[in-house]
């Protein structure tokens, strides 16, 4: 398959601030990508950069093999891009602003677009200003799948949506996706549903890349290990795949990338009454890695992934 | 796709537009006699003859009292109004280019500033030229300074088109280009040799205004 993202050290600075910092990502056609990180991490920056809204200081973004600030007409009517917080003109009616999209789209779906309103109830008389932010977010999908877009890229799309409109609006992501066979890179900082979309994800932090690997893959390197004591535990020795170290009471929790023999038998070494290795979820996972020690988390990429002496080296 | 953007930037701007005309009609209406808004109307107590058009009488100042807030805010809520409401991510996703993009917007707002300013200016002239209206001889030579007024006006507008686009960490700062604009506006209405200098720096001003917004549009980050 052939890779319709590919970003080379993409950098951005705000205030002297690295915001997204040195981004090496290539996305295969057919893909669903989840891009993930806390608040401020550099995703949105990182998605307006590979749209060539956002310029790079440094290194550069493609889309189906055109760099991002140069892409051709064309080439953005196979893109279809919901920004965050999804901005429509507010004076339009629902059916105003299918007419608009229609107008500008070369490849235009009436069909779809009418099957898509009508599964989400959405008057076409309906101002956009007093539609409710879960609504607004499907009139805003409903204009970007209807384009048939090879490619679409969504920015935090269920932001600002209550529990329920959210999963509807990822059910109905999730169909479009089965239906059609698409590239989709999305942003999101909700890890359930990066875990009912995504097949491969990405974390950043600090806007760094720490994690681009298989979604199953992340939650089966990482592993929660609490050593017990019946003193007060001793300090974990610095290693490789160690995450984070935190002592609770009489406890020791670890959190480590790949967990192995080799970490196995640095605890055992420390005599702890008991050795617990916990299986984390998701949500879990990630929180456990975002908020470790920032900069000196191991990365993680590629599959399989080993934990070596000098790091962890992936794969690809 | 034209047909389409030229239509919503309509949409958006057809209340200032409606009401520049509103308050060119006033103006008008005010030097033809009929006074909507009487302490707004001049009069002229010592002179026998009564204003001439164009000539000595207040359309002008009216004129120019209306044209300049409408350019700015015209040119202005152009593109302020998308960066407020974050829709520049929406705009320039249609597969289109940049310039294309923003040739509608300019020419669209453009003419219709052009547009609506002209009709008072023709309308006026209409009633001036109509014999029976006023006790002066008429040419149309005479309506040369509104005609002027009208055009480095336009430089407003794109001054101010230029100052929505224009990032700036300070709101003062963006309106820079509105400034640099109302000066050379004010500097051009005093130059006496129009055709050879006044015209031409009217047009080096637009022309400057025009490329500076491109190149902003092409180089800013539109996060």
């Amino acid at each position: 398959m052939p890779d319709v993202i590919v970003t080379q050290r993409l950098t951005k600075y705000y205030d002297r601030r690295a915001v997204v910092d040195g981004l090496e990502l290539r996305i295969a056609q057919g893909t669903v990508y989840g891009l993930l990180g806390r608040n401020g991490s550099g995703k949105s920056t990182a998605i307006k950069m590979m749209l060539g809204m956002v310029h790079p200081d440094r290194g550069r973004a493609e889309l189906f093999g055109e760099e991002a600030s140069r892409l051709r007409p064309q080439t953005r009517a196979r893109i279809a891009y919901l920004a965050e917080g999804h901005p429509l003109y507010r004076w339009m009616t629902d059916g105003e602003a299918v007419r608009f999209a229609r107008a500008c789209s070369p490849t235009w779906n009436d069909v779809l677009a009418e099957q898509i309103l009508d599964h989400f109830a959405l008057a076409r008389r309906a101002k956009i200003r007093r539609l409710s932010n879960g609504e607004r977010a499907q009139v805003s999908l409903a204009l970007a799948v209807s384009t048939e877009p090879e490619l679409l890229i969504l920015d935090d799309p269920t932001l600002g949506l209550d529990t329920v409109v959210r999963r509807d609006f990822l059910e109905s992501l999730i169909q479009i996706i089965q239906r059609r066979g698409r590239t989709i890179f999305f942003s999101s900082h909700i890890l359930g549903d990066v875990e009912r979309v995504a097949d491969r994800i990405g974390i950043l932090v600090d806007g760094v890349l720490r994690v681009d690997c298989p979604t199953d893959h992340f939650k089966d390197s990482i592993r929660k290990v609490v050593l017990e004591f019946a003193r007060t535990p001793p300090e974990f020795p610095d290693c490789p795949g160690l995450v984070s170290r935190r002592a609770v009471g009489r406890k020791l929790e670890l959190v480590l990338v790949g967990y192995n023999d080799g970490h196995r038998e640095l605890a055992e070494s420390l005599q702890p009454a008991s050795i617990e290795v916990i299986e984390l979820n998701l949500e879990d996972a990630f929180i456990e890695y975002t908020r470790g020690p920032r900069r000196s988390l191991p990365i993680l990429a590629g599959e399989p992934c080993d934990v070596q002496s000098d790091g962890i080296q992936g794969a690809a | 796709m034209f047909k389409a953007m030229v239509s919503k930037e309509l949409r958006e701007t057809v209340g200032i537009a409606a009401l520049a005309l509103a308050a060119y009609a006033v103006v008008v209406l005010s030097q033809t006699g009929i006074s909507l808004l009487p302490w707004l109307t001049p009069s002229y107590p010592d002179d026998r003859i009564g204003p001439v058009p164009f000539v000595s009488d207040g359309f002008l100042y009216g004129f120019a009292w209306v044209s300049v807030p409408f350019a700015v805010v015209l040119g202005f809520v152009q593109t302020a109004v998308e960066s407020a409401r974050g829709t520049w991510l929406f705009l320039l996703h249609r597969p289109a280019s940049r310039r294309r993009i923003l040739t509608v917007k300019l020419l669209t707002g453009g003419g219709l500033y052009l547009a609506c300013a002209a009709l008072p200016i023709l309308i006026y002239m209409g009633w001036a030229a109509s014999s029976g209206r006023h006790a002066s001889p008429f040419k149309a030579s005479m309506t040369l300074g509104a005609w002027l007024v009208w055009l480095s006006v336009g430089g407003l507008y794109l001054g101010a088109f230029l100052a929505g686009i224009r990032p700036g960490r300070w709101f003062g700062s963006r309106l820079f280009p509105v400034l640099a604009a109302a000066l050379l506006v004010v500097a051009i209405q005093v130059v006496p040799w129009w055709w050879t200098v006044g015209l031409g720096a009217t047009l080096a001003l637009g022309a400057w205004l025009v490329v500076d917004i491109f190149f902003i549009a092409r180089t800013r980050d539109f996060s």
